[in-house]
């Protein structure tokens, strides 16, 4: 019992730090979060509660309940940060291109082609 | 071999070289005495910018800078970019900042282009003398020639060797996506995607403290994969 106590103190610590510090402009998101900490933290305290969910939405493992949509969530954005981030880079990669052939400048000339009174380009 | 006639542009991307960059430079002038060619080095986003100074030598010597550090395979297209819409050379020619590639090599690379009409040209360490190649740095670079022959369909007995020489066509077809050292593989990879012609020619690579301690880890080929695999599934 006092690991459960453990738990929904530790998910409800969370809970008020995203409260405090989470952008309020993120409202949806924010929420979701939340509610998501909450419910974690009553299923901590109330195990019992969390069984009788999972026996009615017809899954014996409580945890399966929990754990798959959990990964499948996971996967799902792991692969789409990985995108952005590629996406991101390429952007990156076609500015700083952009700015370094406009900028780009010729620094030395072969002899053959300086003018010989001011040693420069012709 | 049309030497003085042959426009020859040579792309040296440059990270924290500063000096050795300049010896680099001084060393291709004096061995490329009768040919025509223009220098285009790529600062690839330095902690110390090269300072225009420094490349104050006797030839034409062009310098871009990337305002961030993006990679080898970023600082060649860049320099193909600006090579094939400002320059126009006939050949181009990839080589590394920290002399390793000796430029004495260059004239049997440019005559086996010419002579034999071929599209790239890849230098290849195996075949000159290969006593002086670190064992690990052998076995690792075999290790990478049967990767990218299962990955590519290609036979190359050198993966990694950055010492090429191209047309401006050939340049102009290729789009490197990838930024850092995978260009090396994906460079084969465009060698069967356009069927490109291509032979290897023997090259020396000079290995020292410098070029060791500046060149490729083993542990980069851990990356190489990497940055191979995530541009397979996310980029087009």
């Amino acid at each position: 019992m006092i690991f459960s106590y453990i738990l929904s103190g530790f998910l409800l610590t969370i809970l008020a730090v995203d409260w405090i510090f989470l952008p309020r402009s993120a409202r949806k998101s924010r929420n979701v979060l939340i509610a998501v900490l909450a419910m974690g933290a009553i299923f901590a305290l109330k195990p019992g509660a969390f069984k009788s969910i999972a026996a009615t939405a017809g899954v014996s493992d409580p945890f399966d309940l929990v754990f798959l949509p959990v990964l499948a969530i996971l996967v799902r954005e792991f692969f789409v940060s990985r995108l952005r981030y590629v996406q991101q880079e390429q952007r990156y990669t076609e500015l700083i291109r952009s700015l370094a052939l406009r900028d780009a400048r010729q620094v030395a000339v072969a002899p053959s082609l300086r003018n010989p009174k001011t040693g420069s380009a012709e | 071999m049309q030497t003085g006639s042959t426009h020859i542009c040579l792309i040296i991307p440059a990270f924290n070289e500063g000096l050795r960059l300049r010896r680099t430079l001084a060393d291709g002038i004096a061995k490329l005495a009768g040919f025509r060619y223009t220098f285009v080095v790529v600062d690839d986003g330095s902690l110390t910018p090269i300072d225009p100074k420094i490349l104050d030598l006797p030839a034409d010597i062009h310098l871009l800078r990337h305002l961030g550090n993006l990679g080898q395979g970023a600082a060649l297209q860049t320099g193909f970019d600006y090579a094939c819409e400002k320059l126009h050379p006939d050949l181009i020619v990839t080589l590394d900042a920290d002399g390793q590639h000796d430029l004495a090599d260059l004239p049997r690379m440019i005559q086996k282009v010419q002579d034999e009409n071929l599209d790239i040209v890849f230098g290849n360490r195996f075949a000159a003398e290969s006593g002086t190649i670190p064992f690990g740095r052998k076995l690792l670079l075999k290790a990478a020639n049967l990767f990218e022959h299962v990955l590519t369909g290609t036979r190359f007995s050198d993966a990694h060797n950055g010492y090429r020489v191209l047309t401006r066509a050939t340049a102009e077809r290729i789009r490197l996506k990838q930024n850092r050292m995978a260009h090396a593989t994906e460079f084969k990879q465009w060698v069967r995607k356009l069927s490109l012609s291509y032979a290897e020619v023997p090259v020396t690579i000079r290995y020292t403290t410098e070029t060791l301690q500046k060149g490729q880890r083993s542990s980069g080929s851990f990356k190489i994969l990497k940055d191979l695999i995530q541009n397979y599934f996310f980029l087009d």
